[in-house]
């Protein structure tokens, strides 16, 4: 004979049922509070970020595919001259004394504006 | 309110961070059992695995902003319900034998001298199986949950699972029949 092992679990539904309610009247202060959160501006937010980043994405696309195509060449020809060596701010620089404001003037007219003109 | 039967896990933790606790109801039901027999795996008392279970979802519904949705919520709660038990047992000066479940891979003890005439107790059988082999035995053979649940429940893969539950009926078929060396 062999004595086939029993659960060792209760067995009676009521004991379930008991339990399942003690462990759902736990939870009800932190259920109540992700209610709130959820309930509130942030939470209506966060439900909807996805769809808020799609629609962001979405129109900055159409923005760009719409938008007349622009010279984006003079700024870098802005950038390209005032990178080009001068041999005259050199000699100003190494010179014994310091240059006077004419000859600044002089040798470093005013600058050129974006458009080309002075 | 929709059917909690037709949601998955993973939709019922969805919605019960959002507060619902109908949902929440319905995950807890759905879990009880289950947690109750992972956690006596470790406890071996019905009142330790009930403090055991109820602390553990204690933490799980604190915690449920931290849980991902996208991944499975039972390995996530079985995590928790472990932890919580591992932790309950190590407190426990009375269970200070008790093995932990993480301590599986130890060899089995030795099968038990049975007398023939003496009615062989499956019961006690079980408990000189190695804590890994019982909790497999307990959960597919006692419990009724498949290798894969049980997998899920013990953290470790279905094959280990199969495994434990190979080794453990080769080792009761030797206990209750210690002429049987040989299995068919």
């Amino acid at each position: 004979m062999v004595d086939q092992p029993q659960s060792q679990l209760p067995q009676e539904p009521a004991y379930w049922d008991d339990l399942a309610r003690k462990i759902g009247e736990d939870a009800a202060g932190p259920l109540a509070a992700f209610a709130a959160i959820d309930n509130g501006w942030t939470g209506v937010l966060a439900r909807r970020a996805p769809w808020l980043v799609a629609a962001s994405a979405a129109a900055m696309l159409v923005l760009w595919l719409t938008l007349p195509a622009r010279d984006s060449s003079v700024a870098f020809r802005w950038i390209e001259s005032s990178m080009i060596p001068s041999e005259v701010a050199g000699t100003l620089i190494s010179g014994s004394a310091p240059p006077s404001v004419d000859a600044l003037m002089v040798q470093f007219p005013p600058a050129i504006d974006a458009g080309g003109r002075q | 309110m929709s059917d909690a039967c037709d949601r998955t896990d993973e939709e019922l933790a969805r919605a019960s961070k959002r507060g619902d606790a109908a949902a929440y109801d319905a995950l807890a039901r759905r879990y009880l059992r289950r947690a109750m027999a992972l956690a006596w795996q470790y406890t071996h008392s019905v009142e330790d695995a009930e403090d055991v279970v109820q602390e553990a979802f204690h933490r799980a519904v604190r915690s449920l902003a931290d849980y991902d949705d996208r991944r499975p919520f039972s390995a996530w709660f079985y995590t928790i319900v472990r932890n919580v038990a591992r932790t309950a047992i190590s407190k426990d000066g009375r269970r200070a034998a008790l093995v932990p479940l993480t301590l599986v891979e130890s060899d089995p003890p030795a099968p038990a001298t049975v007398d023939p005439i003496v009615v062989v107790d499956l019961e006690r059988a079980i408990e000189e199986l190695a804590p890994m082999q019982q909790a497999c035995i307990r959960l597919c053979e006692v419990e009724g949950f498949t290798s894969v649940e049980a997998a899920g429940m013990l953290g470790i893969g279905e094959g280990t699972v199969r495994t434990h539950l190979l080794r453990a009926r080769t080792r009761l078929r030797v206990v209750m029949d210690p002429k049987q060396q040989v299995l068919p």
